[in-house]
């Protein structure tokens, strides 16, 4: 503890100093973490779960070449037909067909243009929607009933109303997908702000912390776990409602590589499409892993609400 | 150790707070009737004085202290810091509660930060933040999250984060309630020097008649007649004594008595 004089100060004596350190050893349940790292560290699960990343990566590949395997084998042995089910090297060397035609990246970057900005638009609409309805009882009481009836609607009710209003370009499929995106992003988030405890939200506004301020500094850390679960979900329903977009009219993207190999009797591009699509739904989703760890980093983690 | 506590440049002078015939009345949980809660409450502080308020359990003690900081409005009469009627939250009162209250994300520094004045220039609150750190004890802590402190150190940080608006009123709501023994008496300690160093007005509520005693210029007791009856002011009584009193001291034990009777508890 420091010692600083100044002129017109007032000397205080022994109180701060020794007995707040004694305050340490008297309450005993936290002392164990003093004064240690940064973070208490996390409870290690039962010793016989691995737990170095690379051994972890490597176990959860096991499953897939397992499934691989068995495709080979039902492909080969005359089970299925080429037709029903072609080799895993067929689908290989369609992609690779493609690659080398430039199509591969044409569908893949475009399916994945139309996700992404889908996907910000509709989870920050959700995110802005969310909060109204979550921290404003009138915009509950007025907002609540209608957005719930809308969530409702399946999502290909909406396509042939898209096509008519926004036509068949960009925008009408990138606003399927930001529907898509907006509804889990304002569930989670909205039920989310109704439960953030009241008593640190008081305390805040004591301290004159209000309106936006009080969004920020609060309300949305104190729901940031339920936004990532939010768009967690939100990104698995854009690449969902990419595909049914794709599928309806289109001439490029994943969903049109699906229906126009369908037609062409092209199975090997139909699987391909299909494993392109798990591909692209686990990376994107990786990037909100990427995301949630950044922002423990910068604040903590909150505790679940 | 010596201890050396600067007043803070930005200091503001302790205001005076006066309840007026304040009244408070709460919906009955069928929402039929209103129940009473307090009535016709009235008494001053003056700039500088450490009040406490004594009372039973869920008298109103803290529905009285809420009433100044302007998070509840009274339903009837008013309070007034210096000339102003209270009316929403006042920037010159600073709120600590029973509970922390910090934000459990933020570390301990951070959330000191959260009760500075707004537009406070961020060199000043670093220093001031630093400094209030230092004279609760909790330099070595500052980087800690909420989580990872005890409880003393908690409600500490919470009170360094009250002092850090310059209050000019103090409002402390049973904020030594929930510590041990031990903990509690070197708080009481540490509120004292921090009112020493810079005297600003301090308004506490405490079902303690200790704390009361060794602690406040003044002490207002407040009784009902039942337990569903309001609250108001029994006495307001003046322990005449200089700080820091010796809890031993025979003149406070005749009215530990006296104060334990008005509640209710015959010795």
């Amino acid at each position: 503890m420091s010692t600083h004089s100044t002129s017109g100060s007032t000397t205080l004596d022994e109180v701060t100093g020794e007995p707040l350190g004694g305050a340490n050893a008297s309450t005993v349940p936290a002392a164990e973490h003093e004064g240690s790292g940064p973070l208490p560290p996390r409870r290690r699960r039962a010793g016989s779960v691995p737990r170095t990343r690379l051994t972890v990566a490597l176990l959860g590949l096991v499953l897939p070449v397992l499934l691989l395997l068995v495709w080979h084998l039902l492909s080969t042995n005359g089970f299925y037909s080429p037709v029903q089910l072609p080799q895993p090297s067929a689908v290989l060397g369609a992609g690779w067909e493609l690659l080398r035609s430039g199509d591969l990246w044409v569908h893949v970057g475009i399916s994945t243009q139309r996700v992404v900005v889908g996907f910000m638009l509709g989870s920050a609409l959700g995110l802005a929607v969310g909060a109204l309805v979550g921290l404003s009882p009138w915009a509950r009481i007025l907002a609540g009933p209608t957005v719930g009836a809308l969530r409702a609607v399946p999502s290909l009710a909406w396509v042939p109303l898209l096509l008519l209003w926004i036509g068949i370009g960009e925008n009408s499929k990138v606003t399927l997908v930001a529907i898509g995106a907006f509804f889990p992003v304002y569930t989670t988030v909205s039920a989310a702000l109704q439960h953030v405890d009241g008593q640190i939200v008081e305390a805040a506004r004591s301290f004159g912390i209000r309106g936006v301020r009080l969004f920020t500094t609060v309300q949305l850390p104190a729901v940031l776990p339920a936004v990532i679960s939010g768009l967690r979900l939100a990104l698995a329903q854009a690449w969902l409602f990419l595909v049914a977009a794709e599928l309806l009219g289109s001439s490029m993207g994943l969903g049109f590589l699906l229906t126009d190999s369908q037609n062409n009797g092209r199975t090997d591009r139909l699987l391909l499409a299909i494993v392109l699509l798990a591909v692209l739904g686990k990376l994107t989703d990786a990037l909100i892993g990427v995301f949630e760890r950044w922002t423990q980093h910068r604040w903590g983690s909150a505790p679940a609400t | 150790m010596r201890h050396v506590l600067t007043r803070p440049d930005t200091a503001l002078d302790a205001a005076a707070v006066s309840f007026e015939n304040l009244g408070k009345s709460f919906p009955s949980r069928d929402g039929r009737y209103e129940q009473p809660v307090l009535t016709d409450v009235s008494f001053r502080v003056e700039p500088g004085e450490i009040v406490t308020v004594l009372g039973p359990s869920g008298c109103g003690k803290s529905t009285l202290l809420r009433a100044v900081g302007g998070l509840s409005a009274p339903t009837s009469g008013a309070v007034r810091i210096d000339d102003d009627v209270v009316s929403g939250i006042d920037p010159r009162c600073a709120v600590g509660f029973q509970e922390p209250r910090l934000l459990p994300w933020r570390t301990i520094t951070k959330n000191v930060e959260l009760g500075l004045p707004a537009r406070t220039p961020s060199g000043t609150g670093r220093r001031r933040v630093a400094e209030l750190l230092d004279l609760v004890g909790l330099t070595h802590h500052a980087g800690h999250r909420p989580g990872e402190v005890s409880g003393g150190m908690a409600q500490r940080a919470s009170l360094a984060r009250a002092l850090a608006r310059n209050p000019r009123v103090l409002l402390l709501d049973e904020p030594f309630g929930a510590l041990d023994a031990l903990t509690r008496i070197r708080m009481q300690d540490l509120l004292l020097q921090v009112h020493r160093a810079d005297p600003t007005t301090v308004l506490m509520v405490t079902h303690d008649v200790e704390e009361a005693l060794v602690l406040s210029d003044r002490v207002v007791v407040l009784t009902r007649e039942t337990p569903t009856s309001p609250a108001t002011v029994a006495e307001v009584l003046a322990p005449d004594l200089a700080r820091p009193r010796s809890r031993d001291d025979t003149r406070l034990t005749a009215m530990r008595t006296h104060l334990l009777r008005l509640l209710g508890v015959e010795r």
